[in-house]
């Protein structure tokens, strides 16, 4: 990192990051952080990649090749829990760690030791749940939505780790939601009202609220069940007079805001990109807001469309399937906005506007196959099949962590000082494009087809797009090793990047030198 | 740091601990619900309070009879009558018969379940062997009853309605008492449990 | 969209009764049936071999579909499901019926059919349920009332006859080919076809000591489950005959009979066990 010094006139020692390795340890400042944040993620994602690669390998063709079914189940429960909670969700927080301070032109977060805490505690919790490969009776292998009575009565001794790895990473993320919304509301530069917060400032704030709310809600329900394995108690064991329903509905009421919260700050980049590479101001500032607003308070009402075949009553089904339809609306808005947005405009397309092209329209894919999803009775055909595999796939690979390398190849050049290797990139581009759609769009036909999710072997009609699908799996698996080598090869040179970086980028990012100096708004700027 | 972003602070933490407690809360708040409702063909575990629900002229439904034994318990558990026709707004007494066929002592605890499950809110009972865990030495056996009746505000468009219990082993569970255990005073409750069981099948 | 789903969803959650009334229990990993007026109760296991599984011997047509006992119903006459669980959620699919219901320990959740079409119908079980949850699949045979009425017939004729057999007296290579056969079904997917188990996890009965020489404690095991253990009891699974000639299959094959007692179980031992201890 750069130790471009600006005059500053407070009692700070600082002129530059410390020296050596124990700087990363106790650094507070925001960019170190969100480095570590997403450095971090990507060994997650790598790691969760393999487990995935693992899964799609013993899927290439019928019958038991690779692992025993118990693993299997294994490795399917630690790829949902690892890509959830240790790559997607990181990622978003060290983007936040990152940005939000530049863009509202304050000079860290509000909290920065707290800050690196929030940071710290994630590998040691991630290091809790990866050792619980190695104990007796294996890692936790209920799948990461962990429905009791198999995560309670019949689970494995680790998932006593399990509970305790998911308290540290709530906490973690608890503790960074409090950051954000402490920054965005007190430290934004005079002149910046809310009103003209960037939309990704916007995004982060909308989801950091959703995690205040939802991430107790998850540790409650972990902790009902550590009470119920080890202290007698009965929340979902019907023995004693509880429930396995009650699990699910306390689940789904964290479980589902948490995918909001996985993809709102991916509308906030896609916003941002999008703009600048259509050389034209974003359409419907006011609405994108409203929208995301709407989708995140909808979000609370959601939850048992999740749930449509445990037996809910009638009314009850009818209310969820509506409510979810309903949060198509300001979804749909936010996407007529983007293209809207490129209508007309002047566009070229660099890698970071190719990612975010793809993320508009296979999000939108995606949210087709929630549309189908949302209606009850079609449901019952397609709960807990590889259809359903399918739709979140779509919303959280070339939705969430398209945005995500979107993000990436944006800012790096506001990061590091370097532009990276633009034919690489779009290499990159190109064979993650076709590898996410081999990898799920025939996930959509083995799922109608009548496939569940969550086996390890299937019968011998849904054979051809299984192998199809692992073939796709593992070309962009092999790609994300070429991302590791265009970020690292860009961390280490390149072009020199300006203070702007992109033509028509807006936002006082991109004000400041490129990379970035160490410490920057000190003095707040005037906003107008 | 300046007084906003302290304020700010404070009231975010209280949020995460209200939404910590809120979830717990959920608990009994779903119970509740379950009972107001019906939901799940959730059966209140308690005697009725409910006077004035008996009438003369209700209507015929059918009332099936289902039995399961969680976890493969070892106790023989079945109803007296798979199948039989009743009135609503009428009492009527069922019976299983429950016998232990291991050479322990065992606890059993029963849980109730109906279909449709908007049967259930109107499912009401006096007595009933899931009301209390039950105890039986080995080779005991017993015949449990169960005092019900269904509310003439059964909505029309049921006729037939089937009333599930599995039965539960419980003799290892530290004393576990029913979340919705009534102290309120049901039919028999000042005997003890062995004398519930002295059988005498009644209409 | 939303106006048309309602009325479906309505139609779909009608609560008239069915001209038969099926309870559906989902189990690790197997699922049994019973027909509440015709007191019927089977259940219904995978019968792929797990050759074909482990890639040893080629998959026939219906792998990982096929099971040892159909649910026959009749065309035409409404069948109302009533589906719970034995020990974790499970959930039962029948994609050509449109009916999936998750299958959920101490409740009962309804589902109905009228099926036109006389055929087999394949489906599968739904929800997470541990290690075989992709190994347990559903079959209904859908047949003309008559031959529905005489499988009817034939299962209470069936458990009639099954009385007979308990009271026969068998031979050691009778009880071991008959052992054979519902080891296979049952047994295998844990002990192994070689009865050696996997070290860690399922022990081996090959050169078991309990299997060698505790008769007594090898019919306790199998009647009761082990607890605190993967094994179940299989009390309510096995006939008398099967359980006898299973545990005698386990006494006899992989050299036990030659190192072990020789004792043998046979199907009175078992209506013995049965018998109230006191």
């Amino acid at each position: 990192m750069s130790a471009v010094i600006e005059s500053h006139n407070h009692d700070d020692h600082h002129h530059g990051p410390a020296k050596g390795l124990t700087r990363w340890l106790y650094t507070t400042n925001h960019k170190d952080i969100g480095s570590l944040y997403l450095w971090f993620s990507f060994a997650m994602f790598l790691i969760g990649g393999v487990m995935a690669l693992v899964i799609r390998a013993e899927l290439f063709q019928p019958g038991m090749q690779i692992v025993e079914p118990e693993f299997y189940n294994q490795m399917l429960t630690l790829h949902g829990l690892i890509m959830v909670f240790g790559a997607v969700m990181p990622a978003f927080v060290g983007l936040a760690n990152w940005l939000v301070p530049m863009m509202v032109g304050a000079p860290d977060m509000a909290l920065p030791r707290m800050n690196n805490l929030s940071f710290w505690i994630l590998p040691f919790a991630f290091f809790i749940l990866l050792s619980s490969l190695f104990m007796e009776g294996g890692a936790p292998n209920f799948g990461w939505t962990f429905y009791a009575p198999l995560s309670t009565t019949y689970a494995p001794p680790s998932v006593t780790f399990f509970i305790f790895a998911v308290h540290i990473m709530g906490a973690s993320s608890i503790m960074g939601s409090i950051n954000v919304i402490v920054t965005i509301m007190n430290m934004r530069a005079p002149g910046m009202t809310l009103m003209k917060m960037p939309l990704f400032v916007w995004s982060w704030l909308i989801t950091a609220y959703l995690l205040i709310a939802v991430m107790p809600v998850l540790a409650g329900a972990v902790t009902m069940m550590l009470m119920d394995i080890h202290f007698g108690t009965s929340f979902f064991n019907a023995a004693g007079g509880g429930d396995p329903v009650l699990f699910q509905h306390i689940f789904w009421f964290f479980g589902h805001p948490e995918v909001y919260i996985m993809i709102l700050p991916a509308f906030g980049i896609a916003s941002h990109i999008i703009e600048t590479f259509s050389r034209k101001q974003l359409f419907g500032y006011a609405s994108m807001v409203w929208a995301m607003a709407s989708i995140a308070i909808l979000s609370f009402v959601v939850w048992a469309h999740h749930m449509f075949t445990v037996g809910l009553p009638l009314a009850a089904e009818l209310f969820f399937m509506w409510a979810t339809m309903l949060i198509a609306v300001p979804t749909g808005v936010k996407v007529f906005n983007w293209v809207t947005t490129m209508f007309k405009g002047s566009i070229t397309y660099e890698t970071p506007m190719l990612f975010a092209i793809a993320f508009v329209v296979l999000f939108t894919i995606g949210g087709f196959s929630g549309l189908m999803l949302a209606i009850t009775p079609a449901d019952f055909q397609y709960h807990d099949t590889y259809f359903v595999v399918a739709h979140f796939h779509y919303v959280l690979v070339p939705g969430s962590i398209f945005s995500i390398m979107a993000a990436v190849y944006y800012w790096i050049p506001k990061w590091t000082g370097n532009m990276y290797d633009e034919r690489l990139g779009k290499l990159h581009f190109w064979l993650s494009f076709i590898g996410v759609n081999v990898t799920f769009f025939p996930q959509h036909f083995i799922g109608l087809a009548g496939m569940p999710r969550r086996i390890p072997d299937y019968a011998l009609q849904f054979a051809d797009w299984n192998m199809i699908s692992t073939v796709g799996a593992f070309l962009f698996g092999a790609s994300q090793i070429l991302f590791l080598f265009i970020v690292l090869k860009t961390v280490m040179g390149g072009k020199k990047a300006t203070s702007e970086v992109w033509e028509g980028s807006r936002g006082l990012e991109w004000t400041v030198e490129s990379p970035a100096p160490y410490h920057t708004f000190t003095t707040p700027p005037k906003v107008n | 740091m300046n007084e906003g972003s302290k304020k700010t602070i404070k009231t975010l933490s209280f949020a995460v601990l209200g939404m910590f407690t809120f979830s717990f809360a959920l608990v009994p708040l779903y119970n509740v619900f379950c009972e107001v409702t019906g939901l799940n063909g959730k059966i209140e575990l308690r005697a009725t309070n409910d006077k004035n629900i008996e009438i003369d002229n209700g209507r015929d439904i059918s009332l099936q009879f289902v039995s399961h034994n969680n976890e493969e318990m070892p106790w023989t558990f079945k109803p007296s009558e798979d199948n039989i026709k009743i009135q609503t707004g009428k009492y009527h007494t069922a019976t299983f018969y429950v016998k232990n066929t291991t050479n322990k002592t065992m606890v059993a605890q029963a849980i109730p379940s109906v279909a449709p499950s908007n049967a259930a809110a109107h499912l009401k009972k006096l007595e009933c062997f899931c009301f209390e865990q039950q105890e039986l030495a080995p080779g005991e056996e017993a015949l449990l009853p169960v005092r019900l009746i269904f509310d003439d505000k059964l909505p029309s468009s049921i006729n037939s309605v089937v009333l599930s219990y599995t039965i539960f082993d419980v003799t290892d569970y530290d004393n576990v008492e029913l979340t919705q255990h009534s102290t309120n005073d049901h039919h028999g409750h000042d005997d003890n449990h062995h004398a519930q069981h002295e059988m005498e099948p009644s209409i | 969209m939303a106006i048309p789903a309602s009325n479906t969803l309505t139609k779909i959650y009608d609560d008239t009764e069915g001209d038969i009334n099926i309870q559906v229990i989902g189990y690790q990993w197997k699922w049994q049936y019973k027909y509440l007026e015709d007191d019927i109760d089977f259940f219904q296991n995978l019968t792929t071999d797990w050759d074909e599984i482990y890639n040893k011997t080629p998959k026939g047509e219906f792998y990982l579909e096929e099971v040892d006992e159909a649910v026959v119903i009749p065309v035409g006459k409404k069948i109302r499901f009533l589906i719970t669980a034995n020990d974790v959620i499970h959930s039962w699919w029948m994609p050509d019926f449109a009916i999936k219901q998750d299958a959920i320990p101490g409740f009962i959740n309804t589902a109905w059919t009228i099926v036109d079409e006389p055929g087999i119908y394949r489906g599968k079980c739904t929800e997470l349920c541990g290690k075989n949850h992709g190994f347990m699949p559903v079959v209904v045979k859908v047949v003309p009332q008559d031959e529905y009425d005489a499988w009817v017939q034939e299962k209470k004729d069936a458990a009639f006859r099954m009385a007979e057999l308990t009271e026969k007296d068998w031979s050691v290579s009778e009880l071991t080919e008959r052992g054979e056969g519902v080891y296979l079904k049952n047994c295998v997917a844990c002990h192994q076809v070689n009865g050696q188990g996997i070290t860690g996890i399922f022990p081996n009965l090959a050169g078991s000591d309990i299997v060698l020489n505790d008769k007594a404690r090898n019919i306790e095991i199998l009647m009761e489950g082990v607890q605190g253990a993967a094994m179940q009891s299989f009390a309510n699974q096995l006939s008398e005959v099967d359980m006898a000639s299973v545990i005698t299959y386990t006494r006899q094959a992989w050299g036990n009979a030659e190192n072990g007692d020789g004792e043998i179980v046979v199907p009175k031992d078992i209506v013995e066990y049965k018998k109230p201890k006191v």
